[in-house]
């Protein structure tokens, strides 16, 4: 409903418009053809003069001459005729008057040449040439005044110098009819054509209307969409930047999720030392109660020598002999040895794995190094050492790669990711292979598993950010999609091949002269 | 604007009037005829112009530097295109006294010698002018091949126009049929005399 009516209003105004573009198109023209006309004018007095003076300067009475009337005719008449016209041409331009006028007073000039070149037939064509001329008004009506002016011409001298428009009585009024017929002839062309040109005019008045409208309303439409454009433009950015703090917010998180799995293998790699290294100091603290005794019985027989009681001296030699044997001081001391060099290394072995897990849960955006891939590559194996080596028999096959430029944190966790999926898909016990290699300006890394494998529908699917098939507190969904990132940001790619029960394949390529 | 209109109506028409005016004074000079005075109905004895034998004689009589005689000449070479040798035709130049031959050779003298079948002829002090009482220039008279007057007048429509007209019709009427159409015709142009009439 409001919207016919709006159309309604659109109609009404292109047809206003219309109308102001026709009458100002017309009013050009009026303008234009006046100043033509002004010229012409101008153009036609002159040109009397001229053609009065070369035909027919003087008039002679024997052999005496004085200035031809026509010369004077000329000079007076022709500026008389042309003042009026050339006077409303100036200073009114497109009035109905001005034009009138005109028309008017080029049939006079028509008659007047005609009669300064004494009558030539050729001098008529001016007649028709004139209306023709006055047709660039594009205005039919003034056709009228001109044909009246050269009616009335023929008509006042046939009244009152008849022999000299149509000769003698006889022939006078076919002569009359004859001339008007011919006047009236081109007449009949010149309206039509004038009809014509204002159709079009109007044509033109009426497309320009629809243009400017149609414009108007393209242009309101553009800036609509700029706007729009705009604001778009700048949600877009907020988002993007929204979204850059969000991945790096999920890089951290993924990382901690990464850590927090490893959590639980890291504890028992912990754990493991920590228990029996709590043994061996037990054992030890043993040992050590058996040593003090020694150690008495050392004290008290080296008092019974200073004594000079060889008796007391014989008798405890004799307990400590028995002593000895009762708790087995060979072996006992053999033992501490032993004790002492596992505990090192069980202390040695947490130090390595607290510092491991230091580099790979730091905040900070780590350093871009040349390394060598498998050294990144151990150093995940012995995080994940553990946890791997209760489900799986591990296989390295490392080839001979070059070095490659990487941020050895990020890379790290790719390989703790893929390596905590590939022991998170072996149900009971199977292999896991890790394999370099290097191929055609890439260094790359084979994860390979012997798991359940991935169902084709959620192979496109496993590098979506959140998306999961583990069960919640298990799962993130975050591991693939911030590794498949991170080597992006290398230059590299990662790409994934797997069969249902058979296993899967995990394939990281960095590139070599990055 | 409404003061102004008025103004502008007024100023039209008395341009109108002014103009009328200056066209009725045009007119009216151009179409006053030269008064003719009774011309010889018989071939005069005194004069000294030729007849043929058997064929009418047709004279016009000019002054070599009017202008409005050019389209007296440029209506005779129609006419000689209708009826040559069907008449002997002569145009007489007026020369007075003071003046030379080459006064009279005008570039209207040069276009009556192009007419075809016409004679082209000087007429000293106007003697011939005098004894056929032409007084004005383009007069035309036509006299039958027995030297009766049968027809006397200008051949232009008015004065320097050319165009259709009675003189032109009724010469070729007669030299073709024989049919007296007009007996006179008015004619206009310059005068041949000073002393006759002033303008
Ligand atoms: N080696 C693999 N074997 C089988 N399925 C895998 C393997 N690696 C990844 N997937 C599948 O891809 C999904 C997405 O992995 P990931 O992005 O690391 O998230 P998450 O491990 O937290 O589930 C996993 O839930 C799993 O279904
Ligand atoms: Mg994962």
């Amino acid at each position: 409903m409001g919207n016919t009516e709006a159309l309604k209003n659109m109609d009404r105004a292109v047809q206003e418009r219309t109308k102001v573009l026709f009458l100002e198109h017309q009013q050009r023209i009026f303008k234009q053809t006046d100043r033509l006309f002004v010229g012409l004018m101008m153009f036609q007095w002159i040109a009397g003069i001229v053609i009065a003076l070369v035909i027919s300067p003087k008039t002679w009475m024997g052999p005496a001459s004085q200035t031809h009337a026509h010369v004077w005719a000329a000079i007076f008449l022709g500026g008389g005729i042309a003042s009026f016209p050339v006077a409303l041409g100036i200073f009114a331009p497109g009035r109905i008057m001005t034009r009138n006028v005109i028309a008017v007073a080029q049939m006079l000039f028509s008659a007047l040449l005609i009669h300064l070149t004494g009558g030539r037939i050729e001098t008529h064509f001016h007649v028709f040439g004139s209306l023709a001329f006055l047709a660039f008004y594009r205005d039919w009506r003034i056709l009228i005044p001109a044909t009246i002016v050269v009616a009335i011409d023929h008509m006042v001298r046939g009244i009152f110098w008849p022999q000299s428009v149509f000769g003698v009585l006889t022939a006078s009024p076919w002569r009359w009819v004859e001339h008007a017929a011919w006047v009236i002839f081109e007449d009949i062309f010149l309206i039509r054509s004038c009809r014509r040109s204002v159709v079009e005019m109007r044509h033109i008045a009426e497309r320009t209307a629809q243009l400017e409208a149609h414009n108007q309303l393209v242009d309101v439409k553009v800036k609509e969409r700029t706007r729009e454009l705009f604001e778009s433009k700048e949600e877009l950015a907020s988002e993007i930047t929204e979204r850059k703090k969000l991945k790096n917010m999920m890089i951290q998180s993924e990382k901690m999720a990464a850590v927090g799995q490893l959590a639980a293998g890291v504890a028992h790699e912990i754990n493991n030392p920590v228990g029996f290294i709590s043994n061996n100091i037990e054992m030890l603290e043993q040992y050590t109660t058996d040593y003090t005794k020694i150690l008495r019985m050392v004290e008290n027989l080296q008092k019974s020598i200073e004594e000079e009681n060889m008796e007391k001296a014989k008798s405890i030699v004799k307990a400590m002999s028995q002593f000895e044997q009762e708790i087995n001081l060979d072996y006992i001391i053999n033992d501490t040895g032993k004790l002492l060099q596992y505990t090192q290394r069980g202390i040695e072995r947490i130090q390595k794995i607290v510092m491991d897990l230091r580099t790979f849960a730091r905040e900070d955006h780590g350093a871009i190094d040349f390394v060598k891939i498998e050294e990144v590559i151990d150093s995940i194996l012995s995080i994940v050492q553990n946890e791997l080596k209760y489900k799986a028999e591990l296989k390295k096959n490392y080839g001979d790669t070059p070095l490659v430029k990487c941020n050895t944190q990020r890379v790290g966790q790719v390989f703790i990711n893929l390596l905590v999926n590939a022991i998170q898909a072996i149900e009971k016990k199977g292999a896991i292979e890790v394999k370099t290699y290097k191929e055609d300006g890439h260094v790359c890394v084979d994860v390979r598993d012997t798991g359940k494998g991935i169902e084709p529908k959620n192979l496109e699917k496993i590098f979506d950010p959140f998306f999961t098939t583990k069960p919640v507190g298990q799962g993130t969904g975050l591991g693939l999609s911030v590794s498949y990132e991170i080597i992006k940001k290398h230059g590299g790619e990662i790409k994934v091949q797997s069969k249902i029960g058979e296993g899967t394949v995990f394939t990281v390529q960095l590139p070599v002269n990055l | 604007m409404k003061r102004n209109k008025h103004a502008v109506i007024i100023v039209f028409i008395v341009w109108a009037l002014i103009v009328g005016l200056g066209w009725a004074l045009l007119s009216h000079y151009e179409n006053v005829p030269g008064q003719s005075q009774p011309l010889p109905e018989h071939w005069p004895l005194a004069t000294k112009v030729r007849r043929t034998p058997g064929l009418p004689t047709l004279l016009m009589f000019v002054h070599p530097h009017c202008p409005c005689s050019r389209a007296s000449a440029g209506e005779l070479s129609l006419i000689m295109a209708h009826s040559q040798k069907k008449v002997r035709a002569q145009v007489l130049f007026l020369r007075p006294e003071t003046l030379s031959e080459q006064w009279v050779k005008t570039d209207l003298w040069d276009s009556a010698m192009r007419i075809p079948g016409v004679e082209v002829v000087m007429d000293d002090q106007g003697k011939e002018a005098r004894i056929f009482h032409a007084n004005v220039s383009g007069q035309v008279m036509l006299y039958d091949a027995r030297g009766n007057l049968v027809f006397s007048g200008g051949i232009t429509p008015s004065r320097g126009h050319q165009g259709d007209n009675d003189g032109r019709d009724a010469i070729v009427s007669f030299l073709t049929k024989g049919i007296i159409l007009h007996k006179q015709t008015p004619f206009f142009g310059c005068l041949l005399f000073s002393s006759l009439q002033q303008s």
